[in-house]
């Protein structure tokens, strides 16, 4: 039988399988079981089982995702992203919509130490939201503001996604994570626009608050000192080579515990909660991987990738225009796949297209997680969106879904930005020596 | 018969929770073990030598030891727009499906780990610095993948169980009707 079309079969039977409930990461192994089956017999396939989640349980790479997690649950515990919300209150906290810029200023420092868009959305949500309302701020305004700041967890590094896309596009997780900082910087700075022009328009949505003293602010500056201390020795001792990822994903999540000790915030109940959350995440993640790695190795033995690549550029189509096709196919994928899902179903065919015509792969990892992390907002589903609403109940996800729309605006023109403009996330790396 | 079925679960997620609390533990110790390593290298300019191999396979026994908690408390990422669009009914037997699945990826994957370690215990199959023996040491992850097997026939028993006890109403409600 001809390999593009079993891949082809393979492929369809493994959208089949998901949509039959079959959890994703099952659904990528079968499939690619038998379609290798197919294609060179099934004993060398059935060793996949093996061979491929050896090397995936095994990777000191990938071992950073528990350890990020587990820093990311105690920093939460130790109550390390209420501190990142009052210092971003006390500067941002008097101006009109100034509690939704601390919003989105909470969620990038929390997003810096947490990884995670869904988790970030979740815990801002609780810190955030009951604030906003109080002070007479729309429904809409402080929902969308944590829902679409809570995306920024997922691009500001250290990300979990960034790792899963390192380890699988074997790119150094460290040029990824340089690479991210500017556009990170850019989005942050979109959504704080997004904020004034919409209360600039609506200025009832969001009123001004009273502007703190110094000695208050500064108060709101010491009392933060853990999560200046967590993010400097983790971000810092990566950017400067002092650690390497590992390294700082151990100490991270050592020091977070330590705060949340400290604090007096650890409970057994809560500390149980921590582990076995990250226990739980981190095999979801690594079940997903191991599906994506026998998916892969069946997709790249059909050499699909190639021709794929070949015949689109046959078609002499502009490599911008299959960009942003690619873009429109993954905000649609985005906004119903989970996120590493979405990164893992559609990286053996479009990872090796995208580097033949001529991309960067830290370029593309960078663009993909922005557009993956746009997808978490966008209706119909928008996780984040849902994860906002089960803080908030009585609000209704119309509400939500409306007050999106500003930031995803911001993020469409910040994608459009960054496409048009690669220097942006190439320049950095490059500098520091990093390519 | 339920009731027994209702034991049976909350004793495979206790026991699957164990197991990840000592691959916690596990995980801990790798994290210490990265601190002091960078300590020592760093301030000493001494790295624990072949420390990436002993952490490579510690490592592996931590995560294998995470599944059966994942797979206990059907912690997946799986999309469910079908069973949503064809009601309660079709979610059931379509999740029962998605289980036996996972159940047969399940018992693949162990039946291929033992070969491997059959392989790597043949060909005496050491680490490259420390010459450590991998065969103990990924038998224990293996060990740790087949307990997913039992731990998924739980889950798939409860899906049966909660098709039977829906057609079970849903017959009770129609003679009640009739």
């Amino acid at each position: 039988m001809d390999p593009i079309l079993i891949a082809s079969m393979g492929l369809i039977g493994m959208l089949i399988l998901i949509a039959l409930h079959v959890p994703i990461g099952m659904a990528m192994a079968v499939a690619g079981f038998v379609g290798f089956g197919f294609l060179h017999g099934f004993k060398p396939a059935a060793s996949l089982f093996a061979t491929e989640p050896v090397g995936v349980i095994a990777s000191l790479d990938l071992s950073v995702i528990p350890l990020f997690l587990l820093m990311g649950s105690f920093a939460g515990v130790s109550g390390l992203s209420s501190d990142i919300y009052r210092l971003a209150n006390a500067f941002l906290g008097h101006r009109r919509g100034g509690l939704a810029m601390a919003t989105i200023g909470g969620c990038a420092g929390f997003g810096a130490v947490c990884g995670s868009s869904i988790a970030t959305a979740a815990t801002m949500g609780r810190v955030a939201l009951p604030e906003m309302l109080k002070r007479g701020y729309s429904q809409q305004l402080a929902t969308g503001s944590i829902a679409a700041g809570g995306t920024l967890g997922m691009l500001i590094p250290p990300s979990v996604i960034m790792v899963i896309y390192a380890f699988l596009t074997e790119q150094f997780v460290i040029t990824l994570f340089v690479a991210s900082l500017i556009p990170a910087i850019i989005a942050v700075v979109f959504h704080l626009i997004a904020v004034n022009i919409y209360v600039r328009v609506r200025p009832d949505a969001g009123p001004s608050g009273v502007r703190l003293p110094f000695r208050e602010r500064w108060q709101a500056v010491r009392e933060s000192w853990g999560v200046v201390v967590l993010l400097g020795t983790v971000i810092g001792g990566i950017y400067s080579g002092l650690f390497t990822v590992n390294e700082a994903a151990a100490l991270g999540a050592g020091m977070a515990l330590l705060f949340a000790l400290l604090r007096r915030k650890l409970t057994w109940t809560s500390f149980w909660e921590v582990l076995k959350d990250t226990a739980s995440n981190s095999a979801m993640i690594y079940m997903i991987i191991m599906g994506a790695s026998i998916f892969s190795y069946f997709i790249t033995a059909s050499k699909v990738p190639e021709a794929l690549t070949n015949a689109i550029i046959d078609q002499h189509l502009p490599p911008l225009a299959v960009i942003f096709v690619l873009m429109v196919i993954y905000l649609i994928l985005g906004s119903i796949f989970d996120t590493v899902a979405a990164l893992l179903i559609t990286m053996p065919f479009v990872f090796p297209l995208v580097t033949g015509l001529g991309y960067h792969p830290i370029w593309w990892g960078v663009v993909l997680v922005m557009v993956i992390e746009v997808g978490m907002i966008t209706p119909p589903i928008g996780m984040n969106v849902f994860v906002i609403f089960g803080v908030a109940r009585d609000i209704p996800l119309k509400t939500i879904f409306a007050g999106i729309t500003p930031f995803l605006l911001a993020d469409m023109t910040r994608i459009i930005v960054i496409i048009l403009f690669p220097a942006l996330t190439l320049w950095l790396p490059a500098i520091a020596g990093f390519n | 018969m339920s009731t027994k079925l209702g034991r049976i679960e909350r004793a495979n997620i206790t026991f699957a929770r164990i197991l990840a609390l000592l691959g916690l533990f596990a995980l801990v110790a790798v994290a210490l073990a990265t601190i002091i390593d960078a300590i020592a290298r760093s301030i000493f300019g001494a790295p624990i030598e072949g420390i990436s191999e002993i952490l490579r396979l510690v490592i592996a026994i931590a995560m294998a030891s995470f599944f059966p908690t994942a797979l206990a408390e059907k912690h997946h990422i799986a999309i469910k727009f079908l069973g949503n669009a064809l009601g309660q009914r079709w979610t059931r037997f379509l999740d029962a499906f998605g289980a036996i699945v996972t159940f047969a990826t399940f018992n693949m994957m162990g039946y291929q780990f033992i070969i491997y370690v059959f392989e790597l215990h043949e060909n005496k199959e050491t680490t490259w610095l420390l010459g450590l023996a991998l065969a103990p040491w990924w038998s224990v992850a293996t060990l740790f993948i087949l307990f997913c097997v039992p731990v998924q026939l739980v889950v798939l028993s409860n899906g049966f169980r909660d098709i039977k006890r829906a057609r079970a109403t849903s017959l009770n409600e129609q003679e009640r009707g009739g």
